[in-house]
């Protein structure tokens, strides 16, 4: 945990969390109050939603075999969201990927992951499918058929960035700031001048990355890229964004793409959409009104829905 | 003789006719039962699944996806779809206070 940071009446602080780094920014709070507030989200995240804690609610349901488990609001709000996005991207952001995933070799926390193995060969193919999954509102129980296992890694960390952006300004009254390892929800009274964020394909910036830096007023900022979490098997580089209608990493055009919405989950489930819809994705970007940049893996830029584009490099879609 | 019969014909018609009520009754009051049992439960059901959204509708992206080659929100359901922001960003030229990239 680093120690917290002052610039021009804002306040700072960073941590290591859910595998990646989580930052605060406030604009006049107590920014100890603040990282307080934030750890007691991501635990509360961590404890519900993850694939890599034995002890976790949704590990627990991962090895049910078929039968209901009941869980708690975090969880539920968690799998309403994951279901959410499912229906708005017709199955393209699917939390049943998490066989797939494991099949792949992502199989831990990334950190604990070799990047370089041997040569492995593996047989996939369509995901089960989230119309799999049984959320019971009334019993506050979660079920899904032996031997699926559901993953939320395309949808918790950016709901944990609302969920603590909102809370923050709530309790303290002032505008905020989180990012959870590149996805961005503001919450609170507007700042004059917005919020500058800077977007490029690593949320850990090398400095070799095509940048800029924009400002965004409210909502969230979510960017998905298939150039950080990834390994290798033999020759073969696998990533983290599943396609659910193969069970393999998604092989668009597209190596990043960052999206701006009304909500850091929206954003976050619509950019890893356009990475596994490939090339019609600046286009149903555009559709459903969503601003988005997205780099090519020859580095060239493309924007759509009116993201503010530098006058060197736009290529605006209509 | 055949008086003997048809009384015992007639005693043995009373016998059915008041078993079917018997049972008509006992039926209709199963009937009633099951029905306000059931009736509460099915109008505040809310169980989430995947064909989720109970009448099998399945989108809500915001658009009838007419020509936009994507294939996708082709149907509709009452889903207000993605929260699309107030305002676009925008190029700065201040210091950035945070960085969205890949994770």
């Amino acid at each position: 945990m680093s120690a917290p940071t002052r610039s021009g009446g804002l306040a700072g602080a960073e941590l290591q969390a859910l595998g990646t780094t989580a930052r605060v920014v406030v604009d006049g709070g107590s920014i100890d109050d603040a990282r307080a507030l934030l750890v007691e989200e991501l635990d509360a995240i961590d404890r519900a939603c993850s694939r890599f804690r034995d002890d976790s609610e949704l590990m627990a349901v991962n090895r049910a075999d078929g039968r209901p488990v009941v869980i708690g609001p975090v969880l539920v709000e968690a799998v309403e969201v994951a279901l959410r996005a499912a229906r708005l991207t017709e199955g393209r952001v699917d939390p049943t990927v998490g066989r797939a995933l494991v099949v792949l070799g992502y199989d831990r926390d990334f950190d604990e992951l070799e990047r370089l193995g041997p040569p492995l060969v593996v047989r996939t193919g369509r995901v089960p499918g989230w119309q799999a999954v049984e959320l019971d509102h009334d019993r506050s129980t979660l079920r899904v058929p032996a031997g699926v296992l559901l993953d939320l890694g395309a949808t918790a960390k950016a709901l944990a960035a609302d969920r603590a952006a909102h809370r923050i300004a709530a309790a303290l009254g002032c505008g905020v700031l989180v990012s959870l390892g590149g996805d961005v929800s503001l919450a609170g009274p507007r700042r004059a001048g917005g919020w500058p964020i800077e977007v490029t394909d690593d949320h850990a910036g090398r400095v070799t990355d095509p940048r800029e830096t924009v400002s965004l007023a409210s909502g969230g900022l979510a960017t998905s890229s298939t150039t950080v979490r990834w390994w290798a098997r033999g020759d073969e580089v696998r990533h983290h964004v599943v396609d659910p209608a193969s069970g393999r990493p998604a092989d668009g055009p597209f190596r990043t793409v960052s999206v701006a919405a009304g909500a850091c989950v929206d954003a976050n489930v619509a950019s890893t959409a356009a990475l596994v819809l490939g090339e019609d994705a600046p286009r149903w970007l555009a559709h459903v009104g969503l601003p988005a940049r997205l780099v090519d893996h020859d580095g060239r830029v493309t924007y759509t829905g009116g993201w503010g584009a530098p006058h060197t490099t736009a290529m605006e879609i209509a | 003789m055949a008086r003997h019969s048809t009384h015992a014909r007639d005693a043995g018609l009373r016998k059915v006719r008041a078993t079917t009520k018997w049972i008509a009754g006992g039926a209709a009051g199963l009937v009633a039962v099951f029905t306000a049992f059931t009736l509460p439960h099915a109008n505040s059901s809310s169980t989430t699944t995947g064909n989720g959204s109970s009448t099998g509708a399945s989108q809500g992206n915001g658009f009838d996806g007419s020509g936009d080659g994507s294939g996708l929100g082709n149907s509709q359901n009452a889903d207000p779809g993605f929260q699309t922001p107030d305002q676009a960003p925008s190029q700065s030229n201040q210091a950035p206070v945070a960085r969205s990239g890949g994770s």
